[in-house]
């Protein structure tokens, strides 16, 4: 279904940490992060604001946007019936762009992609886009992990 | 091996299941059940609290400039301790900005003349950017030696931008602009929340660290063109 950025977000993690002076928010132990039915998991999460700038407390800026958020760690990202995993993942809200990098793997259904990096593009439905290599493994390959797949 | 870890940040708790291989799981019940939210800016009352700290130090602390008008309704003596009814102050901080402060009392034992306790603290602070941080806390300690102010039960900051935060403690040390709340933390946003059981702000709030389990929602709708001027 058509999937919307401008979507509340949602994180939760054990710590989070907002620096001025480098404009970043990070969150990092057992990260979730999710917006609408998209959904990262990440040991670590940077979040980056429009204008690189966090705003600094007690000055009252205009809520600016996420622009970018980076996970690390153990990385899964679900979207739907679209499933991803590797070391690390560039959300990229304007261009609306995940990028999986990093023994990146993107199983949709029994069709599995694979490669350093894995990109999808949730503008046009969530595809993976420029695979390093694409395979479509047989079922009995497929990845075990209980209840990854719907 | 299954590691199952449980936190609970302030009313909700969620649960987060890791794969042995590193896989997770993704029950969808655990989503729904779970709240999660995502900060869009900082605390920008907060700074309240360590500014107030300032205002408290330079009206309380003899070789400190005197603010232009400090008073009280009358003060009362008994046995070493004195207590200072409706102390009210008004001044400015270090770097300019107006402040005023009351509480119902300020009591200070000759005993340990460096300790301060104040009752029903309200203060309003100026900002930088022209907006005003009020700050309410039932109790405060302050030390004039430490340089610190341990305010208690139930700390509320609202600034005029529409940020509240609700701490449960604030201990502010003026000399190093540091604030630490080992107690459950709420943070309400004009667009968005935090809630953790911890917080501590340093390097005068440049930095903001959340402890203890987070959870943060923000709403990060695309702006539309039109409501662009109601920024």
């Amino acid at each position: 279904q058509e999937f919307n950025p401008g979507e509340p977000i949602k994180i939760t993690s054990r710590t989070s940490s907002i620096n001025e002076t480098n404009g970043a928010a990070t969150y990092a132990g057992d990260v979730s992060a999710m917006q609408g039915s998209l959904v990262f998991e990440a040991d670590k999460l940077t979040v980056f604001y429009a204008g690189g700038k966090v705003p600094a407390v007690g000055d009252f800026v205009p809520a600016d946007q996420v622009t970018r958020i980076e996970g690390a760690g153990g990385v899964f990202v679900t979207f739907n019936d679209q499933v991803g995993s590797a070391n690390a993942v560039v959300y990229d809200l304007k261009a609306k762009t995940i990028t999986l990098i990093g023994n990146a793997r993107a199983t949709q259904g029994d069709n599995v992609t694979t490669g350093s990096r894995v990109m999808f593009n949730i503008a046009t439905g969530v595809t993976p886009v420029g695979p390093e290599q694409r395979g479509d493994l047989p079922a009995a390959v497929q990845p075990a992990a209980p209840g990854v797949l719907r | 091996m299954q590691l199952e870890q449980r936190y609970s940040a302030g009313d909700q708790t969620w649960r987060s299941d890791r794969g042995t291989a590193r896989g997770r799981s993704f029950r969808s019940a655990r989503r729904h059940s779970r709240w999660v939210r995502l900060l869009r800016y900082a605390l920008p009352g907060i700074v309240g609290v360590v500014v107030v700290g300032y205002a408290l130090f330079s009206w309380l602390n003899p070789f400190a400039a005197l603010p232009e008008n400090a008073s009280a309704a009358n003060m009362v003596i008994s046995g070493t301790r004195v207590t200072m009814d409706l102390p009210k102050l008004a001044g400015y901080t270090r770097d300019g900005r107006h402040y005023e402060l009351v509480a119902t009392a300020a009591t200070q034992d000759l005993k340990k003349p460096s300790l301060i306790e104040l009752k029903d603290i309200r203060a309003k602070v100026e900002m930088r950017n022209g907006n005003s941080v009020d700050v309410r806390a039932a109790a405060g300690l302050y030390d004039t030696k430490a340089e610190t102010v341990a305010m208690q039960d139930d700390v509320y900051v609202v600034s005029s931008s529409g940020t509240e935060i609700r701490l449960k403690e604030a201990m502010i040390d003026m000399r190093k602009g540091h604030v630490l709340s080992q107690r459950p933390v709420e943070v309400m946003l004009t667009n968005g929340r935090i809630n953790a059981q911890g917080l501590e702000v340093s390097e005068s709030g440049a930095v903001m660290n959340f402890t203890g389990g987070v959870a943060v929602e923000m709403n990060n709708a695309v702006p539309l063109a039109v409501s662009e001027g109601a920024r």
